[in-house]
């Protein structure tokens, strides 16, 4: 199919990738050119503003907690990383390569739960964390996320792929579990562990459901939830500061994936071509 | 061994320890909450009592006006954040009451004390005889009049003053509103809402002696006498004699600018517009002056007003009650409550209303002594309503006023109101009153649910392995200890997954079967709620609402991906460049893409809208605002995001089809659509699959989108209303946790339903003995 496709096919394929390039682009376009317009300009159709001023940045500054915002979803996500990473690696392993009883009953319940969708569990998670007491704390975010089906189903079909040969001599070298575990499988295991953890990353950073239903005090909210939160006084216009947020909140994750690319896409795809 | 990673879990262990956080300590803190734009009269109170009291912290937050109930509400149904005292207006205290989250005060403070505020406030606060807040200001809506526009009015009509009763007050409107050549009105005489029942009820309706509810909130009364003819009386304004109508933007955005511009001429509200106007329309000093009294009730009938305005409670479950009581001690002190007066508004203690203050000549008003008029005019006022579920009523009465104000709907006056009458009762039918359940100490009743998920999670582990066990057979307890470290590893993450992903399920099937307000107890009433669920129609709209979602969005999104993925297949160099384009929306907090989109789709500046007027559309639609197009505003914005991600899988996919079969089928002699057909399209399914999938769950379970992009609302009329967003709004809005969860398990019904009816039938599709996918 690549090598003789007409001509007019390669100008029609230009021609949608320009058109979706640009689809994708603009909203982007439109926040940046939004966060730099004056107060004056705002609510108004141009793209760009005729005078590019901070000023939106400088009342999100002046009006909103950024500062500790930020500081929530960094905690926040990197903890939900480590745990996710750290619970997953070691129920993937146990479940991909060692023999307990039980194990095929215990996957079984895990793959029939990953079918009941996610509404189901929302009220009786807000009332056990508000009975743990885990409201408005990070808990409430980092532990229900922590031990998902999708995660471990990844990565205990990666690890089904490590040969057993590499263990085995191992152990028969005299080596114990716990190296076997360190030294062994979780280096073989990156690829996987790689995509796991930048999904989780995308997933707690831009997570806006979580802080909204267990959250209500503002020393704790994450960056989405708080830039939802945003409110002026009476009069104002609050367009502007919700693009200036919005651009800083999108700003690390694009740096992220510039840098990892390739374990991006490793990781969406891991799921669905393995299957 | 087996030490090793046991340590390593009591290392973790103790670090989870170490990092959980501190609560405050309750008895030092005063925990305030006030409404924002109070922050800087309320501050510099709570900073004083803190130094009368030392030893006494007060924290005060200020809440978005809209929030309140919610915030204390999710609070107090989250046993945590809960204030010791609040202060704010009458509207949402209902609903707060009939909950069982306030206080009885009656004990707390001593005749002596309360008898200093005005009988009207006191009596607005009681319930079933018993005190329920504190009254802190008085709040009654007076008429404000530009005098350039109505004087002459007056005079032409012969009126020696302002009038007092609704028959002269509709002459004064109709001589005062003005139409031009076209037929478009260029000035109306005052700002009413066609939808916004708030005010009706409160000028309108209780003024005429009308109320909501009777007094023991048994029955629906608004449909009966003086409630039903304040309701034609307030249509008429609008619809009639189109005197009146709604501020929609029109000269500017701020609707100063409307009044400014003498777009409105008159304007009903509390006497704290006053300094709004002055601050913000200086040059019309002397334009304008007040009546204090209320022109709506019809001839012969006294010309009443209700009685509202900011109260103090203390919430049941306060943490610190006795701080709570020390602090609205100090609140409402003669000096703290004049100076209140003075730059605020007035307080319900008349004591504290100085005369020097009333009777001062205010030259914005043209020497008219506004606030001595506001005094005298206290006197005729009625007590406000709290009825259970106000926000509900509101709602409803909402609707009627729209449908009977917008002349397409289809419905007279009367019907609208006789159907709100009736929507209004099922509301009360469905809902569980929680009734005289404030308790004097606070602690509410809760069952220990985390102790029981503890223990489920246990047991239910423990039993797996057993039942493994017992499939093993041989040896088993030989083989448990030999596999005592791969119960160590499993252990953690599956103790986690049987507590917040089995037990939460099986508790929302018990929850369902129960009825539940989260905040009193729980009660268990079997399939009640099923059987509900089976007439409620708004659910059935979620539903369907959720399906032509769902459709649309997977094969828009799924056809657009493939699309683009073969696009990108081509030889085109820059591939990387086109995949950060194609996938900047995954990888954006929706938030973020939420708000751009509301700006996207602005009815008058947004692009999309420009873009059609440059194509020649000439009534582009109203995307958001609309009940029918906001559906599709929605789709827009979550197809845009998710087009990128599909089409990274199916680049994959794409990718990994073997060269040798398009070879093959290019030496048959197939051409590129005949190649695309019969190779591409099979070798996808897989991906195809997953993608379809992926989607449907995704598109099912859609509920952030929904919430932002109509701010809490789920679109005008609830037009984008999936059933994920009436589960949320039943559970965390109306606060009917069992209700919510009996529509979570519906859904997961329907799920599985159509989840095994398209497996089934797939199957048979794919079955053997068929050459070609269908």
């Amino acid at each position: 199919m690549k090598k003789d496709t007409p001509l007019p096919f390669r100008g029609l394929a230009w021609t949608l990738l320009l058109a979706g390039a640009f689809t994708m682009l603009y909203p982007y376009l439109w926040m940046v050119g939004a966060s730099l317009k004056p107060m004056s300009e705002l609510n108004t159709p141009n793209l760009l503003p005729k005078n590019i001023v901070m000023e939106q940045y400088g009342k999100l500054w002046a009006m909103v907690p950024i500062a500790t915002y930020f500081k929530n979803s960094v905690i926040v996500t990197l903890s939900t990383v480590a745990v996710k990473l750290i619970l997953c690696s070691l129920a993937g392993y146990a479940f991909a390569k060692h023999r307990f009883p039980g194990r095929d009953g215990l996957f079984l319940v895990l793959l029939v739960t990953m079918m009941i969708p996610a509404g189901v569990s929302i009220i009786p998670n807000f009332i056990i964390m508000s009975r743990l007491g885990w409201t408005n704390t990070y808990w409430a975010l980092i532990v229900p996320n922590a031990a998902d089906a999708f995660s471990i189903f990844l990565a205990r079909q990666y690890m089904l792929g490590i040969p057993d040969d590499i263990l085995e001599a191992a152990r028969i070298d005299g080596a114990s579990e716990t190296y076997v575990f360190w030294r062994i499988v979780l280096p073989l295991a990156t690829p996987v562990l790689g995509a796991l953890g930048i999904i989780t990353f995308l997933g707690a950073w831009n997570d806006f459901f979580g802080p909204f239903i267990y959250f209500n005090e503002e020393s704790v909210f994450t960056l989405p939830v708080g830039l939802a939160k945003i409110s002026v006084p009476r009069g104002d216009l609050v367009q502007g500061i919700q693009m200036a947020g919005s651009f800083l909140i999108t700003l690390p994750v694009v740096g992220v994936f510039l840098l990892l690319q390739r374990y991006f896409v490793a990781g969406m795809t891991a799921g669905a071509l393995k299957e | 061994m087996l030490s090793r990673i046991a340590t390593f879990y009591l290392l973790v262990l103790a670090l989870c320890i170490l990092l959980t956080p501190c609560r405050a300590k309750a008895d030092g803190e005063v925990v305030f909450w006030s409404q924002t734009g109070m922050e800087d009269v309320f501050s510099l109170y709570c900073r004083r009592f803190e130094k009368l009291h030392p030893g006494l912290r007060v924290r005060d937050e200020y809440i978005p006006w809209g929030q309140f109930d919610y915030k204390l509400l999710t609070a107090m149904a989250a046993r945590s954040g809960v204030p010791d005292v609040v202060m704010a207006d009458r509207y949402w205290v209902g609903r707060i009451l009939h909950a069982g989250g306030i206080r009885y005060l009656d004990n707390d403070f001593d005749e002596q004390f309360l008898s200093r505020f005005l009988p009207v406030c006191r009596k607005t606060f009681t319930f079933k005889g018993k005190l329920f807040a504190i009254p802190f200001e008085t709040d009654y809506s007076v008429m404000f009049y530009r005098r350039d526009i109505v004087e002459p009015a007056l005079t032409k009509l012969g009126m020696a003053q302002f009038p007092d009763n609704y028959e002269d007050f509709v002459a004064l409107c109709r001589e005062v509103s003005v139409r031009d050549e076209s037929g478009e009105t260029t000035r109306y005489a005052m700002e009413l809402a066609e939808d916004s029942s708030e005010s009706f009820v409160y000028h309108w309706v209780l003024p005429a002696g009308g109320r909501l509810m009777s007094e023991d909130y048994s029955k629906i009364t608004f449909g009966e006498s003086p409630a039903r003819e304040a309701f034609h009386r307030y249509v008429a304004m609008i619809r009639d004699y189109k005197v009146a109508c709604q501020f929609r933007g029109q000269r500017g955005n701020n609707d100063i600018e409307a009044y400014r511009e003498g777009f409105f001429a008159m304007r009903h509200d509390g006497i704290w517009w006053a300094n709004d106007l002055r601050i913000t329309a200086p040059g019309l000093s002397g334009r304008w002056a007040i009546f204090n009294r209320n022109p709506f009730n019809p001839k012969g009938k006294p010309s009443l007003n209700s009685m509202g305005g900011f109260c103090t409670v203390i919430p049941s479950m306060a943490p610190n009650p006795q701080g709570a009581k020390a602090f609205i001690k100090y609140f409402f002190s003669e000096s703290l409550l004049r100076h209140y007066t003075c730059s605020v508004n007035f307080t319900s203690d008349p004591a504290s209303w100085p005369d020097l203050f009333l009777d001062r000549p205010i030259s914005y008003f043209g020497g008219q002594t506004i606030y001595r008029a506001y005094a005298d005019g206290a006197e005729y006022t009625t007590p406000s309503e709290f009825c259970p579920r106000m926000e509900g009523l509101f709602e409803i009465l909402g609707r009627a006023l729209s449908r009977s104000c917008n002349p397409d709907s289809g419905y007279t006056p009367d019907q609208a109101l006789d159907k709100a009458v009736k929507e209004a009762e099922e509301m009360m039918r469905r809902d569980e009153r929680a009734g005289d359940q404030a308790t004097e100490t606070g602690r509410m009743p809760g069952y220990g649910w985390n102790y029981i998920a503890g223990v489920f999670a246990f047991l239910g582990f423990a039993a797996i392995c057993v039942w493994g066990l017992a499939r093993a057979g041989i040896a088993p307890a030989q083989r448990v200890w030999r596999a005592r470290i791969s119960y160590l590893y499993v252990a953690p993450f599956y103790i986690i997954f049987l507590v917040f992903g089995v037990f939460t399920h099986v508790f929302s099937a018990y929850l369902s079967l129960c009825d539940w307000n989260g905040i009193s107890g729980m009660r268990f009433i079997g399939l009640g709620n099923y059987r509900e669920l089976l007439s409620d129609t708004e659910f059935a709209t979620s539903i369907i609402t959720t399906l032509k979602y769902t459709v649309v969005f997977v094969s828009a999104s799924t056809s657009t991906g493939l699309l683009l993925a073969v696009a990108l297949n081509q030889k085109i160099p820059a591939r990387g460049f086109f995949r950060l384009f194609f996938y900047l929306p995954s990888l954006t907090t929706i938030v973020a893409i939420v708000f751009v989109f509301q700006q996207l789709y602005n009815p008058d500046f947004g692009t999309i809208n420009q873009f059609l007027r440059w194509i020649g559309v000439r009534n582009p639609p109203e995307w958001l605002q609309d009940r029918d197009t906001v559906l599709w505003a929605v789709l827009g914005m979550t197809v845009w995001a998710s087009v990128g991600w599909s089409s990274i899988f199916y680049l994959a996919g794409l990718q990994s089809i073997p060269e040798t079969l398009y070879e093959a089928a290019y030496v048959d002699g197939a051409n590129f659509w005949q190649r695309f057909r019969y190779v591409t399209v099979p070798m996808l399914t897989p991906i195809t699959l997953f993608v379809v999938t992926t989607s449907s769950l995704g598109a099912f379970n859609v509920f952030s989108e929904i919430w932002l992009v109509t701010g809490g609302t789920g679109g005008p009329e609830q037009a984008a209303q999936t059933a994920y967003f009436y589960l949320y709004r039943q559970g965390f809005v109306h606060l009917r946790m069992g209700y919510a969860s009996s529509v979570s398990f519906a859904m997961f019904f329907i799920t599985l339903g159509l989840t095994l009816y398209l497996t089934v039938r797939t199957i048979r599709q794919y079955s053997p003995g068929k050459r070609r996918p269908g």
